[in-house]
């Protein structure tokens, strides 16, 4: 990260000073030589700087946000990030200065400097040759009127596109904190529950402690995020297989087509996981169903038990497993879950994601 | 250890001297910098310094 800053600052000072440099040279050949006219060669070289900027700036990647929505998207992740609130400054002048800097200077667009350059110096062609010069007076008038008005709204949108980024930080860390929480419910807190449960068998007490900090230390070395393109039904057999060796109950894993594990399928697999884990915990023998239909645009999953069943509005506010590891989980994912139980009668799970934007 | 020499305080120094000595001898007499030289002798200098800057911080960069 640091090799690529000073990489792009490098770059950047490189291309300011070449450009320095041949302005020098032509400032001398211009107070020396012969010179086709300040009206010719200044808007060509400014063209040229524009059209150089444009060719050379990468081309975004498909869905990628840009320019200033690009820039608040990226200081809300690294404010949601930073333990420091943007009001509980750094004490340090320095770390200070570095904030207020980060703040004042929005993520510069190559692509929209160079087109401000080749603009300017169309315009600047044709005004030093008379061509729009009839217009000009027009057109001096607008812009002075849109000068004014900028200065006049400028607190304004500042202020507001400062409360838009605070907004999206908060979104952004709730969002976060949320994901984390359901994560160590899904892991930790299961497991510790399950090692209630086998109190008395110490072997497999040892087994479930290793196997919750092997999966613990993965999560925090960042291996869960290189699962991008696997399979879903690897994945949800897996999960499956897992909640089995976890319980000792079994599961019957039914799928119809497939898709690839993408961070919003990570997530319905991450809520089918729990659901599996409950039914397995509380279905006693009864083997728990597990049926999904898998399409790059629809993702269902149905989880059925036939155990004692519950009433959701009647799990205490601190239990986390239905209301955040699945139902929440799926929300913030974009899809929805929802929970059929009646004591006695067994529990059935849906979880559905849409994804209309996937190809097919 | 020998420590790198800090190319864009080189430049920037040789460039502060160049600007020197070209001012003493406009000073005198030696010869006449209007500012149609002056211009593109100070652009050129601010040039080469932030030239120097960007090889030396890519140079720095690279592990």
């Amino acid at each position: 990260m640091a090799d690529q800053a000073h990489h792009e600052r490098g770059a950047w000072r490189i291309a300011l000073g070449a450009g320095l440099l041949l302005a020098s040279g032509l400032l001398l050949i211009r107070a020396t030589g012969p010179w086709p006219g300040d009206a010719v060669v200044w808007p060509v070289l400014a063209a040229a700087t524009g059209a150089l900027l444009i060719w050379r700036s990468p081309l975004p990647a498909p869905g990628r946000r840009r320019g200033w929505a690009a820039h608040r998207t990226h200081t809300a992740r690294r404010r949601a990030r930073s333990d420091r609130p943007p009001a509980a400054a750094p004490e340090g002048s320095g770390a200070r200065a570095g904030w207020l800097v980060s703040l004042l200077r929005p993520q510069v667009s190559r692509r929209g400097v160079g087109v401000t350059l080749v603009l300017g110096a169309g315009i600047a062609a044709l005004w030093a040759n008379g061509a729009i010069r009839p217009a000009g007076e027009a057109v001096l008038t607008a812009v002075v009127v849109l000068v004014a008005v900028a200065f006049i709204f400028a607190p304004s949108w500042r202020r507001l596109a400062r409360t838009l980024a605070a907004e999206q930080a908060a979104r952004v860390r709730s969002q976060e904190r949320a994901d984390v929480g359901a994560h160590l419910h899904d892991s930790v807190l299961q497991t510790l529950a399950l090692i209630q449960r086998s109190a008395e068998d110490p072997r497999r007490v040892a087994m479930l402690a290793r196997t919750q900090e092997r999966e613990l230390r993965a999560w925090l070395a960042g291996e869960e995020q290189q699962r991008d393109g696997a399979s879903l039904v690897d994945a949800l057999t897996a999960a499956a297989a897992e909640v089995e060796a976890a319980t000792g109950g079994s599961l019957d894993v039914v799928t119809v087509g497939d898709c690839q594990l993408d961070e919003r399928a990570a997530a319905v697999l991450g809520a089918a996981r729990e659901a599996m884990l409950n039914a397995a915990k509380f279905a006693g023998d009864a083997p728990v169903s597990v049926f999904a239909e898998l399409s790059p645009t629809r993702i269902g999953v149905f989880v059925r038990d036939r155990g004692p069943g519950f009433e959701l509005a009647s799990v205490p506010a601190q239990r986390r497993g239905v209301r955040e590891s699945i139902v929440g989980r799926m929300r913030r994912a974009g899809g929805s879950a929802s929970v059929r139980s009646n004591a006695g009668a067994g529990t059935e799970i849906e979880l559905v994601l849409e994804r209309p934007g996937q190809r097919a | 250890m020998t420590r790198a020499p800090h190319l864009t305080s080189i430049v920037a120094g040789a460039m502060l001297v160049a600007l020197g000595i070209v001012l003493v001898l406009n000073s005198g007499g030696g010869i006449h910098l209007g500012f149609a030289y002056a211009a593109p002798a100070v652009v050129a200098a601010l040039g080469a310094i932030l030239l120097a800057s960007g090889l030396d911080a890519r140079g720095r960069g690279r592990p």
